[in-house]
């Protein structure tokens, strides 16, 4: 075998973003590629990575991968390094552009374990090994077993640790168990990093290098002082951090992982395009998690605020800090007479499914008012719900069947109502002074059968937000009713 | 086949599994008690339709939740209860090869005709294990054994070589596999060259075993419908191939959801509709979470459509909804405000009638009472093409028939919604909805539907076929 001489003295540090790649008609996107760069590395990456499972690599010709990998290489030069994504499940085409990589300077190459044709671990061996001969950088391995079809086992990181080459692992899996065991095999030269957002404090905390994440493409800084809080021993520091973002990493890492991550950094004005097709919004991403993606940054302070004008009649009543998702909100809500928005936040028996109405209560909203409260036997009671600034009407669609049926409608659907309300208040969506001049119909269903309190609480909390964020901004729009008419998936609109 | 032949002492026994046999439902009262009249009458039913044997005890059977002292006692009434008319099958599988062997012996010390053994779960043996504990009720339980490959519940599975290992004991006389997996089953086919009987226990595949070469079945629904499935098999036996995918066909929601919806529940609930005492399932499966009631009335459309019970008729749509009397019906007046369009729209299937107008007038109002103040059995909700994603502009369907039943309204807010939105994007897409109507107006849609429609997607064709129609009379 040829002897050949890599540079071994990369090491990782701290924590790289897998890059999302910005796409235009002609491929990559140079400019807003660039522009999250910049954001990534003022943001406190200490290395980055083009062409990860994140940026879609699977979805890009050769051509494009070599322009995304010579861009990130410029862009970075002289301020982190970078390590290049560039697996294929075919081993020459993994190799071509891992030299491609080294030829644009890039320190180092990931490279995913082949996936679709599941091939075996001498199969798997084999191919690393080939790479590592061929490649003039080093290799670090990437175990992502949810897409790749094969889960790398710590005996087969045994084998191929020992190939002149390759320096590392990036584990995507989450299977602490199998990653604890690597680490406690490893010599210290090995370095592993952990490439899975949701377990990024147990990882780096059990001994990981550092960590290749999704969610660093939007906050960086947030792992980089996880890691040094752990460095100094401090665990519940650590535990705090990711514990702030514990949330919406589990939206990213579950819902469409790169098309969740780039839907953030448009919202906080990043901006970096759509995901390709067959990926799309209201998909993988459901609107749902989408919204609520939105609610997680504007939790974080990661949404710039803006200045919101509401219209009724003459009278222009303006939201100066109202949280302004980029892409997602008008500047003028034109007319307060009657807003209409619905939401549906999730599964099972705890389920809730809210049609929610907002206006001026001198306009049609004022038969909510009138009617609320009055009993007959032929409706479904519905309440103006007490202490509440802003006048709300509480109407559950459901028949009642049960005692604990009508505690979980009427105290604890009706107080997610009114938190939610008072959350949409305190959050400044709503102007003070419109508080006074609007009424809120919250029409709920809760299903006979729920049982879980607390996630009746949180669902019908998050429906009734969204529903009102829906109602004011005007989502969805046309267009995206026209484009969905056909591939709209009712639930219950088939055959059992 | 060979039939086989075995000693116990000096009497001689055989058993050939063929033909079609329920896992029988164990009837319980709501305390959890054994119905002894309900178990009767199933069997008698069953017996009645022509079954080849009896299971008692299998999954289906909720062997599970039974203590060993009243499996025994459940093996008695079966034998009083079949008294000789059909073989028995006892299932006598537990966790432990001990506890196995001696529920063996009990059923065949009372005079069942086989053994269906669970493979052991919980703690689960790897091969070697599964053999030993076969080999042993085989050698020592006095009955002919069935094994029995069920691994969505085991969590193990019997693998193919194991079988084949089996096969060679004189004493087992067939696999029961239930996993569905229909390259499973031919595998052991092909390896086994009959040297026991494969039988299909996963409804679903039924037609596809016995095509495939199985002579024998032990399912869940054939607590409901063992004639069913005998004709499929002597259609399919007699190379009546089509004939019998057609009856296949005719069965196959039916099984579906009997395996999807925890086999016991939904065969408890088809016996109960059909008249017969098949009382409740033990809990926890009893509480409505496993069946739910908009499914209980899905298996009900699937008997009628079977014959097994009679069809419900349901009264004809009603034609032209005139939209202002209805409202009116409703105690909403919407007055002759400007702008106010109204139109309607019919097919066989689907009428529906039409009002949009600005909602800053009358049928703002009319907007805001109906989600305000629902009406039972004519709730009104927003015209969705799925959750989160409403159509514009604003627009609400009511029921002018009242719903009545959680199947109703899974129709009315399944595909009527569905159809309906679609309807509204289709007049969206051609730019048929006036740029003005679009934030400025609002929609309300009433719409009745033949409740004796028994197709979603047509319903959903059907309702966005009678919403363009009445919509072609607003937006030109």
């Amino acid at each position: 075998m040829e002897v050949k001489i890599v540079s071994e003295d990369y090491r990782f540090k701290g924590v790289y973003p897998a890059l999302v790649t910005p796409f235009d008609e002609k491929g990559v996107n140079e400019k807003q590629y660039r522009n999250l760069i910049d954001y990534t590395i003022k943001s406190g990456a200490t290395g980055i990575v083009p062409c990860g499972t994140t940026g879609e690599f699977t979805s890009m010709r050769f051509e494009e991968k070599e322009e995304a990998i010579r861009i990130a290489c410029k862009a970075a030069k002289g301020r982190v390094p970078v390590l290049a994504g560039t697996g294929y499940a075919y081993t020459n085409d993994a190799i071509k552009l891992t030299r491609r990589a080294a030829e644009f300077g890039a320190a180092a190459a990931l490279v995913v374990s082949p996936y679709f044709l599941k091939p075996s671990d001498k199969e798997i061996y084999d191919h690393f090994e080939k790479i590592a001969n061929n490649s003039d950088i080093p290799i670090i391995v990437y175990n992502i077993p949810q897409v790749t079809g094969v889960p790398m086992h710590w005996t087969l990181i045994d084998g191929l640790r020992d190939i002149d080459g390759i320096i590392g692992l990036k584990d995507s899996s989450g299977d602490l168990v199998n990653l604890m065991t690597i680490l406690v095999r490893k010599p210290e030269n090995f370095q592993v990093m952990v490439g899975h957002d949701e377990v990024a404090l147990p990882a780096l905390a059990s001994g990981c290098d550092g960590a290749i994440l999704a969610s660093a493409n939007v906050f960086p800084d947030r792992y980089i002082k996880m890691q040094a809080a752990l460095a100094t021993g401090d665990l519940r520091e650590a535990y705090i951090i990711q514990r702030s973002i514990q949330k919406v990493i589990r939206i990213f890492v579950n819902n469409g992982g790169g098309m969740a991550v780039k839907a953030a950094l448009n919202m906080i004005g990043v901006p970096v395009g759509l995901a390709r097709p067959p990926l799309l919004i209201g998909d993988t991403l459901g609107y749902d998690m989408h919204d609520e993606i939105r609610s997680c940054l504007e939790d974080l302070q990661m949404i710039p605020r803006g200045l919101v004008t509401f219209k009724m009649g003459n009278r222009s009543i303006e939201s100066e800090t109202y949280p302004k998702a980029v892409g997602m909100v008008p500047d003028v809500i034109p007319d307060l007479t009657l807003l209409h928005g619905e939401a549906l936040f999730g599964s099972g028996n705890e389920v809730a499914h809210v049609d929610l109405i907002l206006g001026i209560r001198d306009g049609p909203l004022s038969v909510a008012l009138k009617n609320a409260g009055k009993s007959s036997d032929d409706t479904h009671p519905s309440t103006i719900i007490k202490d509440l600034e802003l006048q709300t009407v509480f109407a559950p669609t459901v028949t009642i069947t049960s005692e604990r049926h009508k505690k979980m409608v009427y105290e604890v659907a009706q107080r997610a109502v009114s938190d939610a309300v008072r959350r949409t208040i305190t959050d400044t969506i709503i102007p003070d002074e419109l508080v006074q001049d609007l009424v809120i119909v919250a029409n709920v269903f809760v299903h006979p059968s729920a049982v879980n309190r607390m996630r009746v609480h949180i669902n019908n909390f998050i429906a009734v937000r969204h529903a009102l964020r829906r109602a004011i901004e005007g989502r969805q729009d046309v267009d995206e009713i026209i484009a969905r008419k056909d591939s709209a998936r009712h639930p219950f609109a088939y055959n059992p | 086949m060979e039939a086989k032949i075995r000693e116990f002492g000096d009497s001689l026994r055989t058993f050939k599994p063929e033909g079609v046999m329920p896992a029988l439902v164990t009837p319980f009262t709501r305390d959890g008690d054994i119905s002894e009249e309900g178990y009767q009458q199933v069997i008698d039913y069953t017996i009645k339709k022509g079954v080849t044997g009896v299971v008692a005890l299998g999954t289906t059977g909720e062997f599970s939740y039974l203590r060993t002292e009243e499996r025994k006692k459940l093996l008695k009434l079966t034998m009083k209860y079949v008294d000789g008319r059909v073989p028995i099958i006892a299932g006598t599988g537990q966790n432990s090869t001990r506890a196995t062997l001696a529920l063996t012996k009990y059923a065949a010390d009372l005079g069942c005709d086989a053994a269906l053994v669970i493979s052991p779960y919980y703690l689960r043996p790897g091969d070697k294990g599964y053999y030993e504990h076969y080999d042993a009720i085989a050698r020592k339980g006095n009955l002919p054994v069935i094994l029995y490959n069920i691994p969505q519940c085991t969590l193990g599975v019997l693998h193919s070589n194991v079988v084949e290992d089996l096969a060679e004991i004189d004493n087992i006389v067939g696999i029961k596999d239930s996993s569905g997996s229909v390259p499973y089953i031919l595998e052991l086919l092909q390896k086994l060259k009959g040297k026991m009987e494969v039988i299909i226990g996963a409804d679903e595949c039924f037609l596809s075993a016995v095509v495939a070469g199985s002579k024998a079945a032990i399912m869940a629904s054939a607590n409901v419908i063992p004639h069913i499935w005998l004709e499929i098999m002597k259609l399919a036996q007699s190379g009546k191939i089509e004939e019998a995918v057609k009856l296949q066909q005719s069965a196959q929601t039916f099984a579906r959801m009997v395996l999807k919806y925890g086999a016991a529940p939904p065969v408890k609930a088809a016996l109960k509709m059909m008249g017969i005492k098949a009382g409740r399932a033990r809990i926890p499966l009893n509480t409505g979470g496993t069946l739910t009631p908009e499914i209980r009335e899905e298996i009900r459309i699937e008997l009628e459509k079977m014959g097994v019970i009679e069809k419900l008729q349901h009264s004809a749509i009603q034609k032209e909804i005139q939209i202002l009397d209805f409202l009116k019906s409703q105690g909403i007046e919407l007055g002759h405000s400007a702008g106010l369009l109204t139109s309607h729209g019919a097919n066989d299937m689907v009428s529906v009638g039409v009002v949009a107008g600005p909602k800053s007038g009358s049928i703002g109002h009319a907007f805001v009472q109906l989600l305000s103040i629902p009406k039972i059995g004519h709730e009104a909700l927003t015209v969705i093409l799925e959750p989160n994603l409403a159509v514009k502009p604003s627009s609400l369907m009511i029921p002018t028939r009242k719903i009545e039943s959680m199947r109703q309204a899974s129709l009315f807010y399944g595909p009527v919604q569905s159809g309906a939105a679609k309807a509204i994007a289709a007049f969206l897409e051609n730019d048929r909805v006036p740029k003005k109507s679009l934030t400025d107006d609002v929609v309300i849609l009433a719409l009745d539907i033949d409740l004796n429609a028994r197709d979603r997607r047509e319903l959903t064709n059907a309702t966005q076929d009678a919403v363009e129609n009445a919509l072609a009379g607003i937006w030109r």
